[in-house]
């Protein structure tokens, strides 16, 4: 894509109010059309964001494995843009879902936290983001960084299937697909779709940002360069 | 109730604020990007009319 039609960013206005009006009419769904559950009552309305975050929160790990991987491959460094996009919008998810889980732990088990199969490989794929992002900060050379994170976000994306089994392969107390009543499962697709157009979105601004940054960094060479010259 | 909001709130604020950090951040990339190019291009101007001018004295 031709930088000087990212920078201008025609996407954002239309985007952001695209969005927001997006969101909105989830939040609508969610607080007002769809009934509250019998046995939970209002709380369970967390779950409509947590499965939708939690489900991008994995998300991003696939897409940061598979940018990762085609950079190894290819040897383009225009996939660590990708990669790194991913990551970022995939660790705010993964954040979010431990704090929307944790919440309604709370109020359906007692506890805050217990060391649940899904819970932990949950929180297992957030210590990988968090790694992820260390070791970027850690390496000056961004080649290398580039090379060892995507090695990295390859092994990281093992975690996905662990979390998407765990409820099967091991005995845990998350609820495994419970039954739902039609309006529910309706709002639950909705907000799962949206999020998911809506995270799609951040990832490509956050894409963008990074090529632009990495050509403010190729032209503050050239212009080294030139200036040198003329002296 | 309460922990629906909190919920809410948490995950609504977050949002809100990685997309208002984007968009202040997207400005003052496109303002860099923008600067530098214009810099670049009096820079090469520069050094073209400074080249000519020496090959023109020799």
């Amino acid at each position: 894509m031709e930088l000087q039609k990212l920078k201008c960013g025609r996407l954002e206005p239309l985007g952001g109010i695209l969005f927001a009006a997006l969101l909105a009419g989830v939040g609508f769904l969610i607080l007002r059309v769809a009934p509250a559950e019998k046995t939970m009552g209002e709380v369970q309305r967390i779950v409509y964001v947590h499965v939708a975050v939690a489900t991008f929160g994995m998300f991003g790990m696939l897409l940061a494995a598979a940018a990762g991987l085609a950079l190894l491959v290819r040897r383009d460094q225009g996939w660590d843009h990708w990669g790194r996009a991913a990551a970022e919008v995939g660790w705010l998810c993964s954040t979010l879902t431990l704090i929307t889980g944790s919440l309604w732990a709370h109020e359906a088990w007692n506890t805050w936290w217990t060391w649940e199969p899904r819970l932990t490989s949950s929180l297992i794929l957030w210590t990988i983001y968090a790694g992820y992002f260390l070791l970027r900060s850690s390496i000056d050379n961004d080649r290398q960084q580039a090379r060892v994170c995507a090695i990295l976000a390859i092994v990281g994306a093992l975690d996905i299937p662990i979390i998407t089994m765990a409820t099967r392969w091991f005995r845990g107390m998350h609820p495994v697909s419970p039954e739902m009543d039609p309006t529910m499962r309706g709002v639950l697709l909705a907000s799962m779709v949206s999020l998911t157009c809506f995270f799609a979105y951040l990832l490509v601004r956050r894409s963008v940002q990074l090529q632009m940054g990495h050509r403010i960094r190729a032209l503050r060479q050239r212009l080294l360069f030139e200036q040198g010259v003329r002296m | 109730m309460e922990f629906l909001t909190i919920a809410f709130g948490v995950v609504g604020g977050s949002l809100a604020l990685y997309v208002g950090w984007l968009g202040v951040h997207q400005r003052h990339l496109a303002r860099q990007l923008h600067e530098l190019e214009s810099q670049l291009d009096a820079t090469t101007e520069t050094n073209h009319s400074h080249s000519q001018q020496t090959r023109r004295a020799a």
